[in-house]
């Protein structure tokens, strides 16, 4: 039994991308799909600061993915199953081939954003797959999300936002062992989830 | 004629006008280059070079921007018609007939970058630079990296003396560049008449997902940034107004462009933040490079991207 998590120093990121691309890339995401986005305090756009110029301008990012929730509410309107949590891992997971396309997940969750319905047949910039060779398959009207990459994580490997982060502001680890180092930062740092007011009890924690 | 060799200087180098003016004056131009950029676009016979992952070459810091020397490995072999650049100035050399100067296989041509008694004294060696791939603190052979007696090299080797980065004997002004210090932009200064009719001083940033046009064809990236856009602050904005996501005509006596607004608070006002490193298809009209000049200060070793002045409207 475990439960994996991440951990995310929004004082060490600097939004650039990197973990959302790397996602985009080894999940072989298909055209304007994104499980992983970076979020600017100012507004929309990418790199918007907020505050106002030579008085109190400030600029920082959030990372946001699925946070497979200790306790989701994805999971609990599933009319047919498809969105379970891992006993082993702790990792909201969805079965593809039971899932319905019914989307009462996406309106379940509080995070909105994280998760993408394919409303048509999903399309691809390359015209053979990318990523992981074990990429997820990607189907017409089913709902998708990050699935703190399965196969990395079942191959012992970590998932393929943690790899590459240029700013060294991801860790990932089980959250359940007091001695891993996620669980050390926990103890150790100002932290914050997001949305806590939910009662999900997000797996992703931030440093701030 | 002109042999232009992976530069994309229509997109990338300041005074787009004056570049389109030198493209016109020649009688063959020929571009050498993996991406059909704005500048191959121009040119009457493209050379599709390969990319990296299709040939074997190496990385020296000619400038000493890092102390590495990096080995490119193959990965595969070119795609489609594309050649790597070494191919393509050797059917260049037998063409032009010129067997005196040259190197059969790109080891060679690399070894000749490193094989040098400087290098041999601290254990620098081309064959260890093979069998290493990466190695850090070297000297790259001088006759490699320019044959001047004056090059970026001698710079680093008689360091802090500085040296004129263009000098064709002409009277120069001196400038005390010994202690750092302050000289006043050529255009965007507001002791110049012209601020008055461009009153926004244009500065240019980096973006994230492209090192200069490199990388503007990429779907993925393009999806985080589809098209270019001008940094502004709201209150400028406004008071032109200009709402967020709106397209803005930004022009002066060179040029004009056109291109979505994005709101910015820390854009000091009275500045913009201009795009840098689109190619013309991703900017709505016009092309930023248009806008600023050529002038060069013979002290510098570049050109003045942040020294533009431009005035603004609503498009």
């Amino acid at each position: 039994m475990a439960r994996y998590g991440m951990v995310i120093s929004l004082k060490r990121c600097i939004g650039c991308n990197t973990c959302a691309t790397a996602c985009k890339v080894a999940n072989n995401l298909p055209n304007k799909i994104w499980w992983n986005r970076v979020f600017t305090e100012g507004g929309d756009h990418v790199d918007t600061p907020s505050g106002t110029f030579g008085v109190d301008n400030a600029m920082s990012w959030t990372p946001v993915s699925c946070q497979h929730c200790e306790n989701p509410a994805c999971v609990k309107v599933c009319p047919v199953g498809a969105t379970y949590k891992d006993t082993e891992t702790g990792i909201v997971r969805q079965d593809m081939d039971l899932c319905i396309g019914c989307r009462m997940c996406m309106s379940a969750c509080p995070y909105t954003g994280v998760r993408s319905f394919n409303w048509d047949e999903p399309k691809f910039y390359m015209d053979f797959a990318i990523g992981d060779a074990d990429a997820p398959v990607h189907l017409k009207h089913t709902v998708e999300k990050c699935t703190f990459c399965w196969q990395r994580q079942a191959r012992g490997e970590d998932p393929a936002c943690m790899e590459l982060c240029p700013a060294l502001a991801r860790f990932w680890g089980d959250l359940d062992d007091p001695e891993s180092e996620v669980s050390q930062l926990i103890a150790n740092n100002p932290h914050t989830q997001l949305l806590p007011e939910k009662g999900t009890n997000p797996s992703v924690y931030y440093l701030v | 004629m002109l042999l232009n060799n992976c530069c994309d200087f229509l997109s990338n180098f300041a005074d787009r006008n004056q570049n389109l003016k030198l493209i016109d004056m020649l009688e063959t131009f020929v571009v050498i280059d993996p991406f059909m950029t704005d500048t191959a676009r121009y040119a009457d016979y493209v050379l599709p070079a390969s990319f990296w992952y299709e040939q074997e070459d190496a990385y020296l810091a000619y400038f000493q921007s890092s102390p590495y020397a990096y080995f490119n490995e193959k990965a595969i072999d070119p795609l489609y018609e594309s050649k790597p650049d070494f191919d393509i100035f050797n059917l260049l050399i037998d063409a032009m007939d010129l067997p005196e100067i040259k190197v059969d296989t790109p080891r060679e041509w690399i070894a000749l970058g490193l094989d040098n008694e400087e290098n041999r004294s601290i254990g620098v060696t081309p064959e260890k630079f093979f069998e290493e791939k990466v190695i850090r603190n070297y000297f790259p052979s001088r006759e490699f990296i320019d044959p001047k007696p004056m090059g970026p090299m001698t710079w680093v080797a008689e360091s802090q003396v500085f040296t004129p980065k263009w000098y064709d004997g002409q009277e120069l002004e001196t400038h005390d560049l010994q202690k750092l210090s302050w000289v006043e932009p050529h255009e965007a200064w507001p002791t110049n008449p012209l601020h008055e009719k461009y009153p926004f001083s244009a500065n240019s940033h980096r973006g994230r997902y492209r090192t200069h046009t490199q990388w503007w064809d990429v779907e993925v990236l393009q999806e985080l940034e589809p098209e270019a856009y001008i940094r502004i602050n709201p209150e400028d904005a406004r008071e032109y107004g200009i709402e967020d996501e709106d397209y803005m005509r930004v022009y002066n006596d060179r040029g004009s462009f056109t291109a979505k607004a994005h709101y910015h608070t820390g854009v000091q006002p009275g500045t913009l933040y201009m795009p840098r490193g689109w190619q013309e298809s991703q900017i709505k009209d016009g092309h930023h490079s248009s806008l600023s000049h050529s002038y060069l200060d013979p002290w510098l070793i570049n050109e003045c991207f942040f020294d533009v002045l431009v005035a603004i409207e609503k498009a």
